[in-house]
């Protein structure tokens, strides 16, 4: 039986690079399950396929094989699209990348509400919630700021309000604190287990730096394409 | 993709924007001007014509050398007495003798020397086509001068020892080749043209014209016209032509060549800017590959991706016309030549320039497209 709070459930997925005799497997039979208020770390050497692993869970990149399950809803089966593909991407699944990827012409605000203006010009309500989404990352003061006034730390805080503002199920991010320094990284690291807990998605982390796992509640590994026992 | 968005993004990049549209919109003036100039050629080549022609052209008739498109596509040359022959056909009302010469003159109190073409004007029976203002007088060594000469009433004009006063300023009368146009006496006309065809041969030059008639304009009215037609084309040695004729005669002679010169290098100018505003617009779009990278994760559809390359190209376009529409204003008229731009022009710009940034805009979203986003956002 599905466990209820259980916003991802992935099985079997499989990946290759390449065409015919070079192609190259670089996920097998991938199986993991996200939980609703989840901060899930996914470590393993350069290679090992983690960063892959999250675009194919975020939907940024084609499985060729397995299932991959968002809220009960299937969006890959036997490794094709199902009808909705696009769409979960948007609403469902917010993604951090390793760096930031501020719009550099909209201010810190409108970069929070960039999936609105993508659309439409932002309205009242839409911008105090994501005033408030900033308040809630620590960054209320600096709402009309533009990108290039803020520090690498502050720019990712940005970047995971952005990927909040559309209140997906799960928030995955590749090594969003790469370009930062210990004491930041762990903060950002805090703050996703504390953003995971508060409104109870689920967050998948894939990072190299060891010294911020106790602000997991699991912690994956990855080796050759394939995942290790899960770390209580 | 919302106005909101692009209206942000084009801010931002204001200053390209309008530097880049500042460029184009000087490439624009050009292939205006280009346009213009042609049809100013067209306009005083015709304006020409229209000064022997009376006010009613299909009751004219244009009687020129046989085997010839004179007398402004090609020489002609009749004798003076068949203007009396003419005007005894039955049926005709008036003759008027069609003479004009390309004269250079020398200009009191200036070293430069003067181009026009002269047209003689009889001054008991002038050309209806002309204003009465534009008469130049009825006495001997009278003259009206076209505005662009740039001389004031009361300048002398010479050839050799003979001379014209200007008496009256003309406006827009100005010969094909943009020379402005002067009106003399009959008795005039022959004197400096004479005096010229001695200045030609003494400089080498081919002597511009003599005492023979380039052309008789007859006029008789519309029911007379065909019996009068039928009589003159019985005369071996004229040809007649209804003025309509003469003036397509007139068109392919003298501003034919200048069309097609004309018309090719107002194509090189259109592919030039079309191709420098759409690699301007790849540019654009290829400095900007993340952020539409990012747009495409966050599930913009394509059609609004579109929308945000098409609309700042529209930005550097519309800049672009309205330099254009800026600069043909202050700069036209200070042209040599006539430019003629109606709002025809502009508006055939505007639909071109909006056109063209569609099509840049397409190609550069489809090579925006083949990148790919998670790939780009990962790095």
């Amino acid at each position: 039986m599905q466990d209820v709070r259980e916003l991802l459930h992935a099985e079997n997925i499989e990946k290759y690079y390449g065409v015919a005799d070079l192609r190259t497997q670089v996920l097998r039979d991938v199986s993991l399950s996200l939980r609703g208020g989840e901060c899930v770390a996914l470590l393993g050497p350069s290679g090992s396929g983690k960063s892959t692993l999250l675009q194919t869970l975020g939907l940024l990149q084609d499985a060729d094989g397995g299932t991959l399950e968002i809220g009960g809803v299937p969006v890959i089966r036997d490794g094709k699209r199902c009808e909705g593909f696009e769409d979960n991407r948007g609403k469902n699944i917010g993604f951090v990348f390793q760096k930031p990827h501020l719009i550099p012409f909209l201010s810190v605000l409108d970069n929070v509400l960039v999936s609105v203006v993508l659309d439409h010009t932002p309205t009242s309500d839409e911008r105090e919630r994501a005033r408030r989404l900033l308040a809630q990352l620590g960054m209320d003061a600096l709402g009309g700021r533009m990108p290039s006034e803020l520090s690498g730390g502050q720019q990712q805080r940005v970047a995971i309000a952005r990927a909040l503002f559309p209140e997906p199920r799960v928030l995955l991010a590749d090594e969003p604190t790469a370009a930062l320094d210990a004491v930041r990284g762990s903060e950002v690291m805090h703050l996703f287990r504390e953003l995971a807990e508060r409104t109870q998605i689920a967050v998948l982390v894939v990072t190299h730096d060891t010294r911020t796992l106790n602000a997991f509640h699991r912690v994956l590994k990855m080796a050759d394409g394939e995942l290790a026992e899960p770390t209580p | 993709m919302s106005l909101y968005l692009s209206g942000k993004d084009i801010l931002a990049d204001g200053t390209r924007v309008l530097v880049t549209g500042f460029g184009l919109g000087l490439l624009f003036t050009v292939v205006l001007a280009m346009g213009g100039i042609y049809r100013g050629m067209v306009e005083d080549a015709v304006a020409q014509a229209a000064v022997y022609a009376p006010h009613a052209p299909d009751e004219a008739l244009w009687v020129v050398e046989a085997d010839t498109h004179g007398p402004f596509a090609a020489p002609s040359r009749i004798d003076p007495s068949w203007g009396d022959r003419l005007a005894g056909v039955p049926g005709v009302k008036s003759v008027h003798a069609a003479r004009s010469a390309a004269l250079t003159l020398h200009v009191e109190g200036r070293l430069q020397p003067l181009l026009v073409v002269a047209l003689a004007i009889d001054a008991n029976a002038p050309p209806s086509g002309l204003q009465t203002s534009e008469l130049p007088g009825i006495r001997a060594g009278d003259a009206t001068l076209d505005r662009s000469a740039n001389l004031p009433v009361g300048t002398r004009l010479s050839v050799g020892s003979e001379e014209v006063v200007v008496r009256q300023l003309a406006a827009g009368r100005l010969a094909p080749s943009g020379d402005p146009l002067l009106f003399v006496g009959d008795a005039d006309f022959r004197k400096l043209a004479r005096a010229g065809n001695a200045a030609s041969l003494r400089d080498r030059r081919p002597p511009t014209a003599n005492d023979t008639v380039p052309a008789f304009v007859v006029t008789a009215s519309s029911s007379d016209l065909p019996r009068v037609e039928a009589a003159l084309r019985k005369r071996p040695a004229l040809r007649v032509a209804r003025h309509a004729e003469q003036q397509a005669w007139m068109l392919e002679g003298a501003v034919e060549k200048a069309r097609k010169q004309i018309g090719l290098f107002r194509t090189i100018l259109a592919i030039v800017s079309a191709v420098i505003l759409t690699l301007i617009v790849l540019q654009m779009v290829g400095s900007q590959q993340k952020e539409i990278a990012l747009f495409r994760l966050m599930g913009a559809r394509k059609i609004a991706l579109f929308r945000f390359v098409f609309l700042k190209a529209a930005a550097l376009v519309s800049v672009g016309a309205t330099v254009a529409w800026g600069a043909s204003q202050v700069a036209f008229p200070r042209f040599p030549r006539r430019v003629i731009v109606g709002t025809e022009d502009y508006i055939l710009l505007v639909v071109a320039a909006f056109l063209l940034a569609a099509f840049a805009s397409a190609l550069a979203y489809r090579s925006a497209l083949r990148v790919e986003a998670s790939t780009l956002l990962a790095t």
